[in-house]
């Protein structure tokens, strides 16, 4: 019934669709693929047996105390899954043995922590009519057996195609999650480690005193009881070297995980909107987001926790309550893992032939980088590179190039330096107010900065060492640390300071930059194991041993030899010595270093090298996936991007378009939208049958004035008008729904479509005195009194577009027919842009379309193709559209 | 008629009337069907000056000088220094090191004079503490030195060292010519009082000819070497009083303003800006070429006499309109005030339907003056504007805004060309 587990290296694409290839016919990028699963059953023609109604995910546990046992489900459970028995699926999919190796609990010489790759695999349940892609991951507690914690998440489904056709994406999306997960797994295990550290330290000193007090008292009277605590003693030390390398383990996983190439650390890709979160809860007075504690040092005067005495006899592990999700993630990666959840079930709801559909024009949307800015919706253009269908391998998620989190080479410093950073530096850093611990009096973010750095001198003043940190974390964003160290009234954005503290933290604790040779065992690869019911599954395990503990004692002892202690962030080509063949990635990328100089020189933070190509390519590859807002980077001033960022978050309460909605609210609600505007389209068209000059006025870029004294009905007119309008560059919509304020020329060249509120200026003609003075560059549409005055169109290309107003019902289908109206407009454009005859007129010969653009062509449409045509010039050249064209033609009155 | 336009009640009877006035949206000889603004001026920007092929400088009561990009749009250089208005700019090219250099020369309220070099933005030079503000510059390239005008003439040379000054001289009309030597001296040489009242405007007009025109609206043709009276015009937009005639037009009439605010000329023609009127006025023949007596809603800043005939001009009420010189068809058929007021903007052309040409079988080669254009975008007094020929034309407004307007066409096909270049040199082509 249940797969053992299969794990098949997903490495071809031709695996997963088999795209039918003819030269002849359009290039690849450009083709569109057939429907991959057109058996002699049709999508629609299976009915699922499943006794849940759509799709939901779910989240088990493989609990030590009582198995496999299901945590949460996205949607929540009474919405999603019926009577589907959830405990058995969860014991289904939590029973198949993806961890290949376990080391036992605490019994062997020192402990090791098995830093275990997700496996992903697709299970099938035929009987129950689920199916499901299972993302098996671990989370490490100290209290759990063999300190890990098995989890795993599943998308489940009753359309079994789907799952296996999404295969890539959920895999994608899921990594992230579980790379959520594991990070602030990470950062709370280390943080638990160290409380345990610094007990079995305390333990130590008690014990030491007690020994050392009683071999004063009487001497050889009693040597029992001193045996016991020599015992005792042992004990607790070995615990402390076994802790340590326990920790050690953990805080430098990055840097391990970072020299694969294929690991991408988890990073909040939707950064504007968990900035927007963070503003809003700014506004609540609280910062929120990154709780950024450097726990690492714990205070040892922090009244949070007080020291207690281990008791070297460990208690039974099994009458322990479990920690739950909640204890084992850190609070912001949880929240935010959770938000990844609920943002992965609505991405994938559906039918399976819509998702497939809508990846498709995504990816064909993509292709038509010249022109697609134009009528295309933005959340279509966003890179969702998670999303991208069958192109990319195996491993398409998005390699950090923007905003990667921290990654960590460090030098090697010596455990002993570290404990005695400890032991003397009590530092608890939050920069967000929001700690875990009340008790610490709230500092603003400026203080907290400057006692982080004081601190750190003291620590290099204490260690006796000159520290000096050259960070060259793999594309670091660099005004984040400028943001840091300079500016904390700025927010940063809330991973890369946490990236640089921990960054911070970690340079002061890891010990080991090695280069770790991982093993990648593929498993099986064979179909013949798999049951009857599970056709198809796509796993993929890699299992992963480093030995990195022997070159671990290598480069402690390495490194004792050297005074200088170094920490270098990131894997970058400053490293050297042995780094060797290890990967070097993305060598161009930012470099902000740190340097710590002996004890009277300030810390200063230099950005070591930048590249502005890099960053300009970036912005390009992703121009919207990183930003909600409709607002552009601005490729060679990188460090100003935050704080315009932070000005496009502030004023986004005023602007009300589509495209400034969150994220996971547009991808929702697309569709949704997409009816209402298109219905509020049919609606106008039926009501007014002058509506195609409007629609003229628009498509020759005249600005459209809806004149109104009701609100509700000029915004309803503009939503409805806001189909036929062409964008004016990706990042600029080029609507004012509503306004009362005099219109302004420069309004003129922002706006294309504005609502304008007629009372706003009481004048006794009807019309405020701003139109009449620039009547002649705008069209007016009066609602009130059902009048139209623009231009006349006589040309014949737009007719499709209201000719048809009485056979659609639906919004959405209005809406779907008028972009192709319109996308056969942009082709003519695009035609006319980059026809080369077309532009150089003495050529003798004229492409036989020129003539018939000159010939043929109504004049009207003329304007409307220039117009589109000097759109798509100006976005090819990268000039903002700051420019306003216009014609002197006459005006025309249309009325009811 | 904007209240009908917005579908008014009373619209419907009118539907001919209208037809007829709607030509004046269409504007085939109009080729400006591109804008750009210019944003960054804090205050009214007075002043437009040409740097060169490329760039211009603008200045106005922020005390603010910006150097744009013509072709672009782009603010290039700002040039901070001034602490009040401007009030005087003019560009100043001299040759240093065979290089020809370009400097500005400005003139503020704060009683200073800046030279700046637009390139860096540097301020070269500068003088504090003049006795009293700088009104106007001009600059003697043949000379190399430059005079600045206040309540006392200053003569200057290229590095800023005072070559002499005349005392205070009265507002009377006075001309002065400096001698030139190793010493500059300046001294009166002839009182010219003929002027009625105070002059507002004095142009050259070629080597023998300049000529000034006054508040009262006389207008005066000098010879230059002799200063004697070349010719003498006084404009006073006057109609002889017909029977036909409205009442309202005799009071509107009173109201006209005469002063002569800004004169121009190509060497033949000289444009008047008479009130709210254009003059023009050929000083060859001594005879008047073309006027019309409400040529602008509001008086009239600035004109520039084009090549080919064309005149334009700008105005307080925020226009700025193209003219045309045309031979009228017939004397006996006067220009029909109703064919001028097409051209108006509507909602203005019944006030401009006065007859301009009463005269018109009086003085045989009078020419009309159409309207061929206008421009409209500023939402205040245009106060200046600057050409570039076919790189488009500047104006400056009391709105802060600067408008570079283009020829839409011209402005395509130089994008479709930077287009393949660009194509081209990604090798995409």
């Amino acid at each position: 019934m249940i797969s053992s587990p299969d794990l098949v290296a997903f490495t071809k694409e031709t695996d997963f669709s088999e795209i039918v290839k003819d030269p002849s016919v359009l290039p690849e990028e450009l083709s569109v693929p057939l429907y991959p699963y057109t058996g002699d059953t049709t999508p629609w023609s299976k009915t699922s047996g499943a006794n849940f109604t759509k799709d939901f995910i779910l989240l088990s546990e493989f609990s030590e105390q009582v198995g496999p046992q299901p945590l949460l489900t996205v949607p929540p459970e009474t919405k999603a899954c019926g009577t589907f028995d959830l405990n058995h699926f969860s014991l289904r999919i939590m029973s198949v043995d993806y961890q290949t190796s376990l080391t036992g609990p605490a019994g062997c010489g020192s402990l090791k922590l098995n830093f275990v790759e997700d496996s992903k695999v697709v299970l099938g349940d035929s009987r129950e009519g689920a199916f499901a892609y299972v993302h098996h991951l671990t989370l490490y507690d100290l209290e759990a057996r063999g300190f890990v914690r098995p989890l795993c998440l599943a998308y489940v489904s009753s359309d079994e195609n789907k799952i296996i056709q999404q295969f890539q994406q959920l895999s994608a999306e899921f990594s992230k999650v579980s790379e959520c997960l594991k990070t602030g797994n990470r950062k709370n295990f280390a943080n638990e480690l160290e409380i345990k550290l610094r007990d079995l330290e305390h333990t130590r000193v008690v014990l030491l005193r007690e020994i050392e007090r009683e071999v004063n008292n009487d001497k050889g009277s009693c040597p029992t009881p001193l045996a016991n605590k020599g015992d005792e003693l042992a004990s607790v030390e070995k615990s402390i070297q076994e802790y340590k390398s326990l920790l050690k383990q953990v805080t430098c996983y990055r840097t391990r995980k970072l020299r694969d190439s294929e690991y991408s650390p988890y990073e909040p890709d939707d950064l504007p909107h968990s900035f927007e979160f963070d503003l809003d809860d700014l506004r609540h007075g609280q910062l929120a987001g990154p709780v950024l504690e450097c726990d690492v040092f714990p205070c040892t005067d922090t009244p949070s926790h007080s020291l207690k005495p281990i008791n070297s006899i460990s208690s039974c592990r099994f009458d322990k309550r479990l920690k739950t999700l909640e204890e084992l993630c850190d609070d912001y990666f949880h929240q935010q893992a959770l938000q990844q959840l609920n943002s992965i079930e609505r991405t994938f709801r559906g039918d399976a032939c819509h998702l497939y559909s809508q990846q498709l024009c995504r990816n064909l949307l993509r292709n038509l980088k010249s022109t697609n800015f134009l009528f295309e919706d933005p959340c279509d253009l966003e890179e969702e590179v998670g999303l991208q269908i069958g192109i990319t391998g195996q491993h398409s998620v998005r390699q950090p190039s923007f905003l990667p989190a921290p990654s960590i080479l460090s030098e090697p410093v010596s455990l002993e330096s570290y404990v005695s950073c400890v032991e003397m530096v009590p530092i608890k850093l939050e920069l967000g107010g929001s700690s875990q611990s009340p008790a610490v009096p709230t500092l603003d973010c400026q203080e907290n900065v400057e006692m982080c750095v004081s601190a750190l001198m003291k620590t290099s003043i204490s260690s006796g060492d000159s520290i000096e940190v050259l960070g060259t974390e793999k594309s670091f964003r660099s005004q984040g640390s400028n943001i840091l160290m300079d500016t904390a009234l700025q927010r940063p954005p809330p991973l890369s300071t946490t990236a640089v503290l921990e960054g911070l933290r970690q340079g002061r604790v890891t010990t080991i930059r090695t280069c770790s040779e991982d093993s990648i065992e593929v498993l099986c690869t064979t179909e013949s194991i798999l049951p009857e019911d599970l056709r198809a599954s796509y796993p993929c395990a890699i299992d992963e041993e480093s030995p990195e503990q022997e070159t671990d004692e290598k480069d402690i002892s390495h490194n004792q030899e050297d005074k200088q202690v170094e920490c270098i962030y990131g894997v970058g080509n400053k490293v050297p010595g042995d780094h060797g063949g290890a990967c070097m990635e993305e060598p161009q990328d930012f470099y902000p270093a740190v340097t710590l100089t002996p004890p009277d020189c300030p810390m200063t933070l230099t950005l070591g090298r930048s590249s502005a190509q890099d960053a300009c390519h970036a912005s390009e590859l992703i121009p919207l996936s990183l930003l909600d807002e409709p607002c552009r980077i601005i490729p060679d001033d990188l460090s100003d991007c935050f704080s315009y960022w932070s000005t496009t978050a502030s004023t986004t309460s005023e602007c009300t378009f589509p495209t400034c909605l969150p994220k996971n609210k547009r991808e929702g609600g697309t569709r949704r939208r997409r009816g209402r505007v298109g219905r509020a389209a049919l609606q106008f068209l039926r009501q007014f049958p002058f509506a195609v000059h409007a629609v003229f006025s628009l498509l020759c870029g005249r600005t459209l004035v809806v004149l109104g004294s009701e609100e509700a009905a000029v915004r309803r007119l503009v939503t409805a008008l806001s189909v036929y309008m062409p964008h004016l560059s990706r990042y600029r919509d080029g609507i004012q729904p509503w306004t009362s304020t005099p219109l302004q020329l420069t309004d003129l060249l922002n706006w294309k479509l504005i609502g304008f509120n007629r009372m706003c200026c009481f004048t006794y003609t009807n019309m405020p005195h701003c139109l009449g003075h620039y009547s002649r560059y705008l069209s007016i549409l009066d609602v009130d009194q059902k009048t139209l005055r623009c231009p006349v169109y006589s040309g014949t290309l737009l007719n499709p577009l209201v000719e048809p107003r009485s056979h659609f019902k639906r919004g959405n289908t209005y809406f779907m027919f008028a972009q192709s109206v319109q996308s056969k407009l942009v082709t003519t454009a695009f035609l006319l842009t980059f026809s080369h005859g077309f532009h150089t007129p003495r050529r003798p010969r004229e492409s036989a379309w020129t003539q018939c653009f000159h010939s043929e062509i109504h004049r009207d449409d003329k304007k409307i193709l220039n117009y589109l045509s000097e759109l798509i010039k100006l976005h090819f050249m990268e000039v903002p559209p700051n420019l306003l064209r216009f014609s002197y033609t006459t005006n025309s009155i249309f009325k009811l | 008629m904007l209240r009908w336009i917005l579908g008014g009640r009373e619209a419907q009877g009118t539907v001919e009337k209208s037809a007829a006035l709607f030509i004046g949206e269409e504007q085939p000889k109009n080729c400006f069907t591109e804008m750009q603004v210019l944003k960054g001026h804090f205050d009214i920007v007075r002043f437009l000056v040409q740097v060169d092929d490329l760039r211009f400088a603008s200045a106005g009561d922020d005390g603010l000088v910006l150097i744009w990009n013509v072709e672009t749009g782009d603010s290039l250089i700002e040039l901070r220094g001034h602490t009040q208005q401007i009030t005087a700019m003019i560009s100043y090219t001299f040759i240093r090191g065979g290089n020809a250099h370009t400097a500005l020369i400005t003139a503020s309220s704060d009683r200073t004079l800046s030279l700046w070099d637009p390139d860096s933005g540097n301020r070269v030079q500068n003088i504090s503490d003049l006795q009293s503000p700088v009104k106007c510059l001009l600059v003697l390239v043949r000379l190399d030195v430059w005079l600045s005008g206040g309540n006392e003439l200053c003569v200057w040379n290229r590095d800023f060292e005072l070559q002499c000054k005349t005392v205070h001289h009265s507002d009377a009309v006075i001309f002065k010519l400096n001698l030139s030597g190793s010493d500059i001296v300046v001294m009166a040489m002839r009182h010219l009082a003929d002027h009625q009242d105070t002059i507002h405007s004095l142009i050259h007009i070629n080597d023998g000819l300049f000529a000034s025109g006054s508040h009262i609206g006389e207008l005066i043709i000098w010879d230059s070497v002799d200063w004697t009276i070349q010719a003498y015009e006084h404009i006073l937009w006057e109609e002889p009083a017909r029977d036909g005639q409205s009442e309202f037009k005799l009071n509107h009439q009173k109201q006209i303003e005469r002063s002569i605010q800004h004169m121009s000329s190509d060497g033949e023609y000289i444009v008047a800006a008479v009130g709210s009127g254009l003059y023009v006025y050929n000083v060859l023949m001594k005879s008047v070429v073309a006027y019309r007596r409400i040529a602008h809603d509001s008086n009239v800043l600035h004109t520039v006499l084009q090549q080919d005939g064309r005149l334009m001009s700008c105005s307080e009420d925020g226009s700025v309109r193209m003219w045309e010189l045309q031979d009228l068809p017939l004397p006996a058929e006067p220009a029909s005030s109703g064919f001028f007021g097409m051209f108006g903007t509507f909602g203005r052309s019944s006030k401009q339907t006065g007859p301009p040409a009463k005269k018109i079988p009086e003085v045989p080669g009078l020419r009309s003056l159409e309207l061929i254009g206008d421009l409209i975008g500023h939402s205040g007094a245009v106060q200046m504007f600057l050409s570039f020929k076919e790189k488009g034309l500047v104006t400056c407004s009391t709105d802060h805004l600067l408008i570079i307007w283009k020829d839409g066409e011209f402005q395509s096909q130089l994008r479709s060309l930077a287009v393949f270049q660009k194509l081209e040199e990604n090798q995409e082509l």
